[in-house]
Parts: C-alpha cells; sequence; structure tokens
C-alpha cells in the first residue's frame, strides 16, 4: 500500500512531478492558478482522495500561468482542470477531463480508479 | 475613448466605435450575426491585431467564414506558438470549444485562461480580443452568481491589461428582464450591443441597436443592417453624400406629347410613380424613358423585380422600342431581381450595390411594390422610400412602379405616397362603345403645370404615344369614339374652309366686274372729256374767225 505523496495533506505552489513508478501507467494532469480559492481546494481534495482510492498513478500539478503554452495546447479552459490521461498499452480512451474544486469525494474516486488497473 | 469598430454605420451611430481598453457585449439569438461582427471587429484595422477566443465554432468554421468575407486576406492563424507578428496574421483564432464529455465537479473559473492569453498577447502585440460565444463556457456553471463573476472577472481583467475586448453571447434568459432587458449585461458592460433578426412581411430583418455605451453619445435607435460580402453593413450609412440640389433640368419621359404635357418632361432627379393595373402599359412607359435617356448617352439601369430581363427586351421591342442597341453600347441595363432566393434585405443592398457600381442618371424600379409596405401591405417597411431617397440624393431621376389604385386609393396612403413620389401618373382602362383604350392620367406633378386632362395611351409598332381625348357633353372619348369625333372635327373644317373659299371667289368675282364697269365708265368720262374740249375748240375757233372778218370789214371801210 504504497501513496505516490509521503509528504502532508498541506498543499504545494509550484510544479512538481511525482516519482515515476514502474507501474505507472495511468497519469493525472492537474491544470491550477497557483494560490487561488479554487485551485487550492482543488489540490487539497485531490491529495485526499488519492490516499483514500489507494490511486497509484503519476501526479503531475501545473500553474497554468506559467506554463501558458502547454496549457493552451491541452485545451485547458478553466482551472483546475484535472485531467486523466491512461496509456495505450492499457486502454485506447480518450483521457477523461473534470473541471472544478473537486469537492464530490465520491465522483473523484470513481474518476481516479475508472479502468483502474 | 472610442476606437473603430470595423463596421460600417456602427461608427457613426456611436460617434466613434467602441469604447478602447474597455469591454463591450454584443448579445443576440443564434444566428443574428455575432461571430461576423467579432471577426469584422478584429480585421478592422491592421494596427491593431487581436485574438479570436472561439467557445462555440471550430477554428476550422471561424477561419472558413473570415475567407468569406475577405478578412483572411490580412492573415488568420490558429498556432498559438507563432505569436501573430511572426505570423504576420491579423487575427489568432483559439481553439476554446469545451468537451462535451467534461466532468464537471465544483467550482471553476477562467482566471487561467485570461492569464494564458495574456501571455499570448504579450508575445504578439495584440490589442484586441474577442471571447465568441461565452455563454456555451458559462452555462457549465450552475448558477447565476458564477457566471456573473465570471463576466466580471473578464472585465476587470481587460481594465487591468488595457484590452478592447468583445464578448459575445446568447441574452440569459435570467437576465431579459422587461423593458430594461439584458439585466446584468447591461449593468456591467461597458458597452452593449443588442443583435435581432425578425421576420417582417414577406422577408426578414436584421436589427441592431445599441443598448448602452457608457460616456459617451449614442443613437438609441434599432438600426437596419445587411450582411454584405464584405461583412455587415448598417442601413443608411452608405457612401452616398451628395444632397439634392434644386434642378430646373428637364429630361423626356420618351413620349413627346407627355413632356408636353409635363410642361418639358420629367425634372432631373425627379421620383416618379407609375401606378395602374397589370396590363395597364407601366412596363412600356417606363422603358420609353430608359431608352430615351440611353439614347441621349446617359446610363440608364431597369431593375425588373417580375419579368425576366429578356421577356422585358422582347416586349418592348414588338412596341418598336429598342433596347438591344443601347444594352450593346454599355448605356442600358436590365437587372432580374425576382425575389424568390433574397429576402428583402439582401434586396435592398443589392439594388444598393448595383447602383454604386454602375452610377446611372436614369432607373426604373418595376415593381417597387415589394419593398414599400406603403405601396403593398405585404411589402417590407419602407426600404422602398429609402431607395427613392438614396438614388435622389445621387441625383439621378427614377421611374417606380406600382399596382397601386391611383385614384382609388384611399386619402391617408395618397398623402404618404405624395411625399415620396414628385409625379404621379396613373394608367388605367376605360372602356367605351366596347372597346378597351388605355388612359393615361397625371395625377401629380410637382413644380410644373401639367395638363388636368386624360390622355389616350397608344402603343403601336412605333412606340408609345398619347393622344388627346375628347371630351364631349362631360364624357371623355377615346378609342374609336375619339376617331369618330376626330373624323367629324376633319369634316366640320373642310367645310368651313371650303365655304370660305367658295365665298372668296364669288368676291373675286364681284371685284373684277365692279373693276371692268370702273374701266368703261372711265373711259366714257374722257370721251365725254374730249367732247367738251372740241366743242370748246370749236366755238373758239368760230368765235376766233367772226373776230378776223369782223376786224377785216372794219380794216376795209377805213380804207374807203
Amino acid at each position: 500500500m504504497s501513496s505516490t505523496s509521503s509528504s502532508t495533506i498541506a498543499p504545494r505552489f509550484d510544479t512538481e512531478t511525482y516519482p515515476l513508478s514502474a507501474e505507472t501507467l495511468v497519469r493525472l494532469k492537474l491544470y491550477i492558478v497557483s494560490a487561488t480559492p479554487n485551485s487550492n481546494a482543488a489540490q487539497v481534495n485531490l491529495r485526499e482522495a488519492m490516499v483514500v482510492a489507494q490511486f497509484k498513478g503519476e501526479l503531475e500539478i501545473i500553474d497554468v500561468l506559467k506554463n501558458s503554452d502547454v496549457a493552451l495546447s491541452e485545451g485547458i479552459l478553466v482551472t483546475p482542470t484535472l485531467i486523466r490521461v491512461v496509456d495505450k498499452t492499457i486502454a485506447d480512451t480518450k483521457p477523461s477531463i473534470m473541471i472544478g474544486r473537486l469537492d464530490n469525494r465520491e465522483i473523484l474516486i470513481r474518476f481516479l480508479n475508472e479502468t483502474c488497473v | 475613448m472610442l476606437t473603430t469598430s470595423g463596421i460600417s454605420g456602427l461608427d457613426q451611430i456611436t460617434n466613434g466605435g467602441l469604447p478602447a481598453e474597455r469591454l463591450t457585449v454584443v448579445a443576440g439569438e443564434p444566428g443574428c450575426g455575432k461571430t461576423i461582427f467579432s471577426l469584422q471587429f478584429l480585421a478592422a484595422t491592421a494596427s491593431e491585431k487581436g485574438i479570436f477566443v472561439s467557445f462555440e465554432e471550430t477554428p476550422a468554421d471561424i477561419i472558413r467564414t473570415a475567407q468569406g468575407f475577405g478578412w483572411s486576406a490580412a492573415g488568420i492563424t490558429t498556432d498559438p506558438a507563432n505569436p501573430l507578428g511572426a505570423a504576420s496574421a491579423q487575427i489568432l483564432v483559439l481553439n476554446a470549444n469545451p468537451d462535451p464529455d467534461i466532468i464537471h465537479a465544483g467550482e471553476f473559473d477562467i482566471g487561467g485562461l485570461l492569464g494564458v492569453i495574456a501571455g499570448v498577447m504579450q508575445t504578439s502585440g495584440a490589442k484586441r480580443v474577442v471571447f465568441d460565444g461565452l455563454d456555451v463556457l458559462l452555462d457549465l456553471l450552475d448558477d447565476a452568481r458564477a457566471r456573473r463573476r465570471e463576466l466580471i472577472r473578464i472585465r476587470n481583467w481587460v481594465l487591468t491589461k488595457k484590452i478592447t475586448a468583445v464578448v459575445t453571447s446568447k441574452p440569459f434568459e435570467a437576465d431579459l428582464d422587461g423593458a430594461a432587458g439584458y439585466g446584468f449585461m447591461r449593468y456591467m458592460a461597458n458597452a452593449l450591443i443588442v443583435l435581432k433578426q425578425l421576420t417582417c412581411g414577406r422577408g426578414n430583418v436584421r436589427t441592431i441597436e445599441v443598448l448602452k455605451l457608457r460616456g459617451a453619445w449614442h443613437s438609441a435607435s434599432q438600426y437596419h443592417f445587411t450582411i454584405e460580402h464584405n461583412g455587415i453593413v448598417l442601413d443608411d450609412f452608405s457612401d452616398h453624400t451628395l444632397t439634392y440640389g434644386v434642378v430646373t433640368e428637364r429630361v423626356s419621359s420618351g413620349v413627346e406629347r407627355l413632356d408636353q404635357m409635363l410642361g418639358g418632361g420629367y425634372f432631373r432627379g425627379a421620383s416618379i410613380l407609375i401606378s395602374g393595373a397589370p396590363g395597364t402599359a407601366k412596363t412600356s412607359l417606363a422603358g420609353s424613358f430608359v431608352v430615351a435617356a440611353a439614347a441621349r448617352g446617359e446610363k440608364a439601369v431597369y431593375m425588373s423585380f417580375d419579368e425576366a430581363p429578356a421577356q422585358i427586351e422582347r416586349n418592348l421591342r414588338s412596341i418598336g422600342l429598342d433596347l438591344r442597341t443601347q444594352i450593346d453600347a454599355g448605356r442600358l441595363a436590365i437587372v432580374g431581381l425576382r425575389t424568390g432566393r433574397f429576402g428583402m434585405q439582401e434586396q435592398f443592398r443589392r439594388i444598393v450595390r448595383i447602383i454604386e457600381e454602375t452610377n446611372p442618371s436614369a432607373i426604373v424600379i418595376d415593381p417597387i411594390s415589394n419593398l414599400s409596405s406603403l405601396v403593398e401591405p405585404n411589402g417590407s417597411g419602407q426600404l422602398g422610400e429609402r431607395i427613392v431617397d438614396m438614388i435622389k440624393a445621387r441625383g439621378a431621376t427614377v421611374i417606380v412602379t406600382s399596382l397601386l389604385d391611383g385614384p382609388n386609393t384611399e386619402e391617408k396612403a395618397q398623402a404618404q405616397i405624395s411625399r415620396f413620389a414628385d409625379t404621379w401618373i396613373h394608367l388605367s382602362f376605360a372602356m367605351q362603345r366596347g372597346e378597351r383604350n388605355r388612359a393615361l392620367t397625371i395625377i401629380k406633378s410637382r413644380g410644373s403645370a401639367h395638363s388636368n386632362q386624360v390622355g389616350e395611351l397608344l402603343l403601336s409598332r412605333s412606340g408609345v404615344d398619347l393622344a388627346d381625348v375628347y371630351t364631349a357633353a362631360g364624357e371623355i372619348l377615346m378609342g374609336r369614339a375619339r376617331l369618330e369625333r376626330e373624323q367629324l372635327e376633319r369634316s366640320d373644317i373642310e367645310s368651313a374652309d371650303l365655304a370660305f373659299r367658295m365665298t372668296q371667289t364669288e368676291i373675286d368675282h364681284a371685284e373684277a366686274l365692279a373693276k371692268l364697269r370702273a374701266q368703261e365708265a372711265n373711259a366714257e368720262l374722257e370721251a365725254l372729256k374730249l367732247r367738251r374740249q372740241s366743242l370748246v375748240a370749236g366755238k373758239t375757233a368760230r368765235d376766233e374767225t367772226k373776230r378776223r372778218e369782223k376786224d377785216e370789214r372794219l380794216d376795209v371801210q377805213h380804207v374807203k
């Protein structure tokens, strides 16, 4: 039972990529605007949910203002936006997108666990 | 401070355009022209490049639209990696179509998007931004409060970044409150423009209205506009800056006797209404006018809404009017404008374009009924009057035909029609003695003394002519009756003439006789004079002889 997060629940404020584990075939990308209420809440909610769901995938947090070209190419319109990308070897699916501060724990967990290995 | 909107006419009614470095909201139902408005706004001036953030349509469709209006010529791109300057494009289109499969989980905002766009604007040097179809995105937000918050966010962002922005949106139901309308949008935007599309009579009518323009004067009316090949164009704001002058020059109607009845012809620059039931030869009379104008060397255009140009040409040729020669010489054009495919607004713009391109001095609009509710209840509003005004402002003479019933129209309508027709000629049929004759009545002719009579319109192989009619015992005679009467008068004249000549001959004769008698009398007088002379001479001679004899006797006596 490993969690990809070894720190506390407190949100971090810069771009970070969690260490890649060998089994990671599901990636999460959370697009935020640092230090805004919705984005802060989303980060908190997400990390809690990841713990509860025993999520084994990779999480990348991207500040839209600092990485505007990525945001544009990914088509990020609102923040926070959570994108779940599944590696092609598992399933050939479109990335799933969830927007908002991720208030609903149940929906979020289901989102994380979709076609979970 | 205002900046050009890129839309002909809008700059005029706002006295400058849209508020610079502020937010303008353009609201309207789907299909009203919001996207076209926004593209036109971004294409307005080369000194201000712009970003088109598209929430509703795909970038491909936006580019296609721009190409259709010729706005892609200045450069349009979808690649944000290439700043506008480097791609030397005028417009950058960003795809902001929300994914339909998005899962909605709580509140969100567009602060990030705005930040990203600000970054792009900085690198590209763009000054204008459009958010087209923002309602599509804001609809993802559940409540009105959140929507309003985002609108305010955009407005503040626009203010801070000193960008001139346009947001287009369908009006939110909650905002359509009664008389004020568009409640929140009106409140928070610096300018609010509403586009509408209505069906009116047989056509559809597009209107634009400036509901709000903070800090500046603006005209408060609704204006008609059409979507032309080069974008949105407001009616009444095309560039005809000629003003009506007072003109006393006359131009021929093509029918000599009619010219006489009108005191010389139509005034140049006047508007002439020819009304009459179908078949009363309105086209023939109108055709005479343009042929005469073209023959004079002027440019003429015949706009036909009912009949095909080829048909008109053929029909007029049968009465001796040769349009083909004038058409080939480039002086006359017959344009078919059947209203099938086009709405009234489009028709109006087509007519305006034809007139601007060919610049004629003689124009016929046959019939104008379709374009004028004045002249036909189903026509759409005042388009007919506006066209006539525009033509007169250019100084051209125009004939419009209509199916009005002439003198039988109700008085109120007559008074209104007077406003836009300087001369009103009515054609009708008069039944008489089993014959149908054509009558022409000049109902009114502003500025000229015109005969109050009815004339008989004659169509023949050699053209259109007008004959005086006879009024006998209160009856107007036309056709055969007129011919008979003419015949009668002719023979009356002849006999009077004959009588005259006869009497003249008599007198001559008598005069000759009198002269002869005078001669005789003179001769007699002469003879008498001579007799007297010889008498006197004889007496004198005898007296002389007697005296000499007496003298001789005396002499002899003396000598004895």
